[in-house]
């Protein structure tokens, strides 16, 4: 190794460790884990992540843990005909070989139950997923925008400051 | 004997015409019965009505007070994870952009679960959008009714743990300065539709 390749193999290594943090459970690849922070004296919080299966063997996807959270529970949510349908999961979620499974807004949601305190934009709060196979697989959830509609996204209507660069289009001026 | 069926004959074709006439009484009363009253007909909507709930912003709202002010009404819950939340950080984004277009419509976010959802917690949940929404709380039967006007539903599911989430309707109700219901906001498309409804729904009604 060249003294000029040093600096950029720190800047690799630095640059990796605030990336998003991909964890891997024997065959189950687990994207970055993500929420939204939450106003003031919300009890609640929905976590979301994508979990791959690279196995030959189907997997579930149960719970897991939250650490600003009492429990942890599997929920889904629908809308049908302007109303949101909510349903726990018991069953949790099944991954099956070679299938990604997305737990996102809209849809299967991790429902972080009886907050200890709020979560605030910016923040990475350890958590864990646990798999019915794979077992308990420790992930860090990266919090988003109140508005955030994706992991990372600066959505609008949030009152930081050094979120102009949203990622919205399509306003009329 | 000829004579014999004229009295019958006449006394069918006074049957008919009587027929006739109650057909043609009956014709002229359906269409009066529909006829608008006087030049305009009243601003009856079948969806929305008043309510008098408890403010975030303290002390009691009556809508009365908002006449002359057109405005927007969303329902939830502050234990909603998922569309409450986002739905109202969007709504008080539009708003304050909708304000910087000289334009001045607010938005009350009633919840569905007032036992749980204190003016005090409102208060606290509230403060983290745009002051330009309110949140509105108050006993279970004014909800209630509420509700029942909006034709808003909201059912009651049970979580694991004993505790307990809500199904609820996620329109974002318009209504008029006269009180109206004047359809919902469409937030999916983007804010440039969203901006052109609320221009349309603040010059609704300022002529007449």
């Amino acid at each position: 190794m060249t003294p000029r390749t040093l600096p950029a193999l720190v800047l690799t290594l630095v640059l990796g460790a605030a990336g998003p943090a991909l964890a891997q459970a024997g065959a189950l690849k687990v994207g970055q884990p993500w929420s939204r922070a939450t106003p003031g004296g919300a009890r609640v919080a929905a976590g979301y992540v994508t979990v791959t299966n690279t196995g030959a063997a189907p997997d579930r996807l149960t719970g897991g843990s939250f650490e600003r959270a009492g429990r942890v529970e599997l929920h889904t949510m629908s809308t049908e005909g302007g109303v949101m349908r909510m349903a726990p999961l018991p069953n949790g979620v099944e991954v099956k070989p070679g299938e990604t499974v997305t737990l996102s807004p809209g849809g299967n949601h991790l429902m972080f139950m009886d907050l200890t305190a709020p979560l605030k934009q910016g923040e990475a709060v350890k958590g864990t997923l646990t798999f019915e196979k794979a077992g308990t697989v420790p992930v860090e959830f990266a919090v988003g925008a109140i508005a955030a509609k994706a992991p990372g996204e600066k959505a609008p209507g949030d009152k930081t400051p050094s979120d102009k660069a949203g990622g919205h289009s399509g306003h009329a001026h | 004997m000829p004579t014999e069926p004229r009295p019958a004959s006449k006394r069918a074709g006074l049957a008919v015409v009587g027929l006739f006439a109650l057909a043609l009484a009956g014709m002229v009363g359906t269409t009066v019965a529909l006829l608008p009253r006087g030049g305009r007909p009243p601003a009856v909507s079948v969806v929305g009505g008043p309510f008098r709930l408890e403010s975030s912003k303290g002390g009691v709202l009556d809508s009365a007070s908002l006449r002359g002010r057109p405005y927007l009404v969303f329902f939830g819950f502050t234990q909603c994870p998922n569309v409450c939340p986002t739905t109202l950080a969007d709504l008080g984004s539009l708003l304050d952009e909708f304000a910087r277009q000289g334009g001045d419509v607010r938005a009350y976010y009633i919840t569905l679960d007032p036992e749980r959802d204190t003016p005090a917690l409102m208060r606290e949940y509230m403060a983290a959008f745009s002051d330009r929404l309110t949140g509105l709380t108050g006993t279970p039967e004014a909800i209630a009714a509420v509700a029942r006007a909006y034709r808003a539903t909201a059912r009651r599911v049970p979580l694991p743990g004993g505790d307990y989430t809500l199904e609820h309707t996620l329109m974002v109700y318009m209504i008029d300065r006269d009180g109206g219901f004047a359809g919902p906001l469409d937030l999916d498309a983007g804010h440039g539709l969203a901006l052109k409804q609320l221009h349309r729904l603040a010059a609704a009604g300022r002529d007449s």
